[in-house]
């Protein structure tokens, strides 16, 4: 149990999980505060994506964006490697210093996508999940002028030319300033939906009951009510959290009474609470810091519940 | 007659209505009893902050209580690398063990400790070459709440 733990706290990007100790309506056992919907596309910074690189996400037979790898320019502009279906999507993007519109004075013509790469990352090695991307065949399928391009897999001969068409000043194109100053601020994207949902620990995993919030923004929360054991991780991709662990019942089982957490961009927390010897009922707020300047976006939160009944019934089948 | 009648029933009711409380008293006095038995176990008051070149950086913390044969843990991935704390109830103590990429170790709190009948303790585990995690752990007959790390 313990390295199926490891593996749910590696890969889901936010997990909670609670469990019962007592059989009942399945419904009477579960709380939540609704995750707030968001059917937005947003960039790896949590800024909605333009209406033209929507429009193309979503035309995508798999419309989930997973961030390959993310380049800082230079302060303004990060360059973003996303695989989008099939197909590969770069885009430039405003940094957290800048209001959320895209923001590109140079416009490289006729790159393509390792060629973006080289040309920015001072050296530094692709990483592994890009790498893997550009590997498919690839032809060029859009070249509208609002900072997206895509690759989409075909016969056509690998790296094929890639135009990244971004707005600019008076429409000039020209590269980028070649010594730029370059921070590789992700490679796979920690936090971001690639760790999250391809992960064997994320939403759909084995317990009776589970929460799953993808992306939440604002406050959120959950409780299950008698539990019996939980797991939860939590990893925000932008901004920093704050997370409260509370039970209601103190001195019954064992594990964390009361405790509170900050959770920082980028990196991940968990916690795990196994078989306790009578009821309990616990209860997991997550708080999003109100203190930070952006607001924390987390890529989902999983609730993962089992009961000791059914865990019972499991081991005496 | 009819009189001693009455009386007998209103002896068993009153009998039955005693016998109920009694029960019900014992219950409450059991469950009380239980209930501070539990309470008498102590808690394990944890803080945990990370420390590298550029400081430190308070990651925050927990009232933990740990029942034998209970397991409970919290664990982390930071830019550094990834770290496990576990605790485990065993005969009437806490063990803990803190788990990096780089290091594993392991402590044991006795009940004394639990109540706080002993000094707080600081772990320190190294999370690579310059990155460590520092655990300050303090034994309690009540459940304190840490301080709050900031967001910022």
């Amino acid at each position: 149990m313990r390295t199926l733990l490891v593996r749910i706290s590696a890969a889901a990007g936010v997990a909670l999980a609670l469990a019962g100790c007592t059989l009942g309506d399945p419904s009477d056992k579960t709380e939540s505060a609704p995750a707030p919907s968001d059917d937005a596309l947003y960039d790896s910074r949590g800024f909605p994506l333009s209406a033209k690189s929507a429009e193309a996400v979503r035309s995508n037979p798999d419309p989930g964006l997973q961030l390959l790898a993310r380049l800082q320019v230079d302060p303004a502009k990060l360059i973003e490697f996303y695989a989008l279906g099939h197909g590969i999507l770069v885009m430039e993007v405003a940094s957290d210093a800048l209001p959320p519109e895209r923001k590109t004075e140079q416009t490289p013509k006729g790159l393509r996508a390792d060629e973006i790469w080289k040309a920015h990352a001072d050296g530094a090695p692709m990483p592994k999940a890009l790498v893997s991307a550009l590997a498919m065949k690839s032809v060029p399928v859009s070249t509208e002028s609002d900072g997206l391009s895509t690759y989409r897999r075909s016969g056509a001969p690998r790296h094929a030319d890639l135009s990244m068409n971004t707005h600019s000043r008076g429409g000039a194109a020209s590269s980028l300033r070649p010594d730029a100053s370059i921070s590789i601020l992700a490679a796979g994207g920690w936090c971001s939906s690639s760790s999250y949902l391809n992960g064997s620990g994320s939403c759909g995993f084995f317990q009776d009951w589970q929460v799953c919030w993808r992306s939440v923004t604002g406050n959120s929360w959950a409780r299950h009510k008698d539990v019996g054991a939980w797991w939860s991780s939590v990893c925000p991709y932008r901004g920093s959290l704050a997370v409260k662990v509370s039970s209601d019942e103190a001195a019954c089982c064992g594990g964390p009474v009361q405790g509170s957490w900050v959770v920082h961009e980028d990196t991940s927390r968990s916690w795990n609470f196994h078989d306790p010897p009578a009821t309990s009922r616990r209860s997991m707020t997550v708080r999003p810091s109100e203190a930070t300047s952006r607001r924390p976006r987390m890529m989902g939160i999983t609730l993962h519940s089992r009961s000791t009944s059914i865990r019972n019934a499991r081991q005496q089948a | 007659m009819r009189g001693n009648k009455r009386d007998d029933q209103a002896k068993l009711f009153a009998e039955r209505a005693t016998s109920g409380a009694a029960v019900r008293m014992l219950t409450f006095v059991a469950c009380f009893a239980l209930s501070s038995c539990a309470d008498e176990r102590g808690y394990v008051m944890h803080e945990e902050t990370l420390v590298d070149e550029s400081g430190e950086r308070y990651l925050g913390g927990a009232c933990i209580e740990v029942a034998d044969g209970v397991r409970t843990g919290t664990g982390g991935s930071v830019a550094a690398g990834s770290f496990s704390i576990d605790y485990e109830g065993v005969n009437g103590g806490t063990k803990l063990v803190v788990t990096t990429g780089s290091a594993r170790v392991e402590r044991f709190f006795d009940e004394a400790w639990l109540r706080g009948d002993k000094p707080s303790e600081d772990i320190t585990v190294p999370i690579d070459t310059v990155t460590t995690l520092r655990l300050h752990l303090t034994g309690g007959r009540e459940c304190v709440q840490p301080r709050e790390p900031s967001s910022d």
